[in-house]
C-alpha cells in the first residue's frame, strides 16, 4: 500500500490490523511515532479564564462603546435621577462558573470561602456586598461564611440565610438539598421553612421533603473528590457522574423513580461506574465519551 | 449571551493563537482584547458572526506584533515516572530531541502547525479542527500530513549537522 495513505490512516487512527503491519514495516515508522509521542509536551498553557473575564469586565465598564457615548447626556440624567444608589447598583456582579469535571474556590470580599462543584455557577454583586451579602447559586457549593451580617444564598428552588457558619447547598434540576456543618442555617422553600443545626440536612425532590441528622464532619466529601448520596433519585447520580467525568450517560431503566444511597470518587471512571451500578445489579458499557447503563 | 460566547470560544482562540504564533507574544492578552473589541462592537456584530469576528480580531492583533518576533513554542520536559532505573543518557537524549522538535516546529507554515498541534497535542479530532478553522476535513488531513512529513525531514537534517 502507498506510504502516504498508510501514514495518513495512521495519523487518523484508522489503520486496520493488516495495514498496521504494513505501517510498522515502513523504515521510519518508529521516527514518525516518536514525533507524535513527543507532541503532548508542547501543550499550550491553560488560559486563565477568570482573570481574563475580570479584566474584560473592568475594561468594558471603563470604555463605554460609541453608542453609549452618544447616549451619555441621557445617561447622566438617569444617574442624577437615581442618585447615589446608581453607583452601588451598577454592574459590578461577579460570576464564577465551573465546567464539567472542574471545581473552583471563590473568595468573597468578606473572606467568605466558597467551593464550587462541577457544572455550577455562583454570582454576587461586589458593589453592594458590604450592605447585602447575597449570592445566587446554580448547582452545588460549600460555603464557609465569615461572621457578620445576614448572608443569603438564592437558588431557583429556595433561599438559604445564615449569619456565620458552614453549609452545603445543592440545587440540581428538581433536586434541592441543604446540609449544615457549623452554626445554624435558615432554609426557605415554598414547601417548608426550617432552621438547621450542625449535622442536620434537608432535601427536597418532587415535593417530597426528607430531613435528618448526620455525624458532624468538617466539610462535604465532594470537596475532597468523593460524591456521597443519601436517598437521591438515580438520575441525579447519573447527572453528577456526567458532570464530573464529561461523559454522556444513557440508560433504559426508570432512573428518576429509584432512590440511591452510596458514593463514587472523581478519579476513576470505571471504579465510579462500578460503585453506582453494582448495588442496583446493573451493567455498564463505555465507548469513548458515551456510557450505557442497562439491566444485567 | 456574552458569557456563553466567551465560554465557547475563548479557549479555542487561545490555542489557535498559541500554536500559530508561539508563546512569546502573549496570546492570552490578545484573547482578552478581542473580547473587549467584541463587547464594544456588540451592536454591529450579530451573534452568528461572533466567532469569525473574534478569530479575525485576535489574529490581527497578533499580526501587528508578529513581524519582529520569532515563533517559540515552549515544551514541558517528559518527567520519568520512576527515577531509579532511568539512565541519564536517555534523559539527555530525550531533552535534545525535544529541542530539535521545537526548532523543527518553527519551519512549518502557520496553518500546518495549528492543525497538526490541535490534533497531536490537544487531541482534537479532524472534524472538530475543521469546524474550528472553517476548512474542510480533507484540508485538515492534508495539513496534518504535510506537517508530519516536514517535521520528519527537518529533524533528520538537524541531526546531520
Amino acid at each position: 500500500m502507498d506510504r502516504e495513505i498508510l501514514i495518513k490512516k495512521w495519523l487518523e487512527g484508522t489503520l486496520n490490523s493488516e495495514e498496521k503491519i504494513a505501517f510498522e514495516a515502513l523504515e521510519d515508522s518508529a521516527k514518525l511515532k516518536r514525533i507524535s509521542n513527543a507532541m503532548p509536551n508542547f501543550k499550550s498553557p491553560e488560559l486563565e479564564t477568570n482573570k481574563i473575564k475580570n479584566n474584560i469586565n473592568l475594561n468594558t465598564n471603563k470604555n463605554p462603546n460609541t453608542m453609549l457615548k452618544r447616549l451619555l447626556p441621557f445617561a447622566a440624567l438617569i444617574v442624577i435621577a437615581l442618585g447615589i444608589t446608581y453607583f452601588f447598583n451598577s454592574d459590578s456582579t461577579i460570576n464564577t462558573a465551573t465546567k464539567i469535571g472542574e471545581m473552583a474556590k471563590v473568595d468573597l470580599p468578606d473572606k467568605t470561602k466558597v467551593t464550587l462543584n462541577a457544572g455550577s455557577t455562583l454570582t454576587f454583586d461586589e458593589g453592594s456586598w458590604d450592605e447585602n451579602r447575597i449570592t445566587q447559586l446554580e448547582g452545588e457549593a460549600f460555603f464557609n461564611v465569615s461572621k457578620g451580617s445576614k448572608f443569603t444564598v438564592n437558588t431557583t428552588q429556595g433561599k438559604v440565610t445564615v449569619l456565620g457558619t458552614q453549609f452545603n447547598v445543592k440545587q440540581r434540576n428538581e433536586f434541592f438539598e441543604v446540609h449544615c456543618y457549623e452554626g445554624s442555617v435558615e432554609v426557605e422553600h415554598p414547601l417548608r421553612k426550617v432552621i438547621l443545626k450542625p449535622g442536620e440536612y434537608i432535601s427536597i425532590y418532587q415535593k417530597q421533603v426528607t430531613s435528618g441528622n448526620l455525624p458532624i464532619v468538617k466539610a462535604p466529601s465532594w470537596t475532597e473528590g468523593r460524591n456521597v448520596f443519601r436517598g437521591v433519585p438515580y438520575n441525579e447520580i447519573l447527572d453528577e457522574l456526567s458532570r464530573q467525568y464529561d461523559v454522556t450517560i444513557t440508560t433504559d431503566i426508570e432512573a428518576s423513580k429509584r432512590l440511591f444511597t452510596g458514593a463514587f470518587n472523581n478519579d476513576n471512571l470505571e471504579e465510579a461506574l462500578k460503585a453506582v451500578t453494582a448495588p442496583l445489579k446493573l451493567d455498564y458499557k463505555i465507548t469513548g465519551k458515551n456510557v450505557i447503563i442497562e439491566r444485567k | 449571551m456574552f458569557d456563553s460566547i466567551f465560554r465557547k470560544h475563548a479557549e479555542n482562540i487561545h490555542m489557535f493563537l498559541h500554536y500559530r504564533y508561539g508563546s512569546l507574544l502573549n496570546p492570552q492578552d490578545k484573547v482578552q482584547d478581542a473580547f473587549i473589541k467584541l463587547w464594544q462592537n456588540c451592536k454591529t456584530v450579530p451573534p452568528e458572526k461572533a466567532k469569525s469576528f473574534l478569530f479575525t480580531t485576535a489574529n490581527n492583533l497578533m499580526l501587528n506584533e508578529v513581524k519582529h518576533q520569532k515563533v517559540v513554542l515552549n515544551y514541558v520536559e517528559t518527567k520519568p515516572k520512576n527515577h531509579t532505573n532511568i539512565n541519564p543518557e536517555f534523559l539527555l537524549e530525550e531533552a535534545q530531541y525535544l529541542e530539535k522538535l521545537q526548532k523543527a516546529l518553527t519551519s512549518l507554515t502557520e496553518n500546518e502547525r495549528v492543525a497538526f498541534m490541535l490534533n497531536r497535542t490537544e487531541g482534537k479530532r479532524y472534524k472538530e479542527i475543521a469546524a474550528l478553522l472553517d476548512i474542510s476535513v480533507s484540508a485538515v488531513e492534508k495539513r496534518i500530513y504535510s506537517a508530519l512529513i516536514k517535521l520528519r525531514k527537518e529533524i533528520k537534517e538537524i541531526k546531520e549537522i
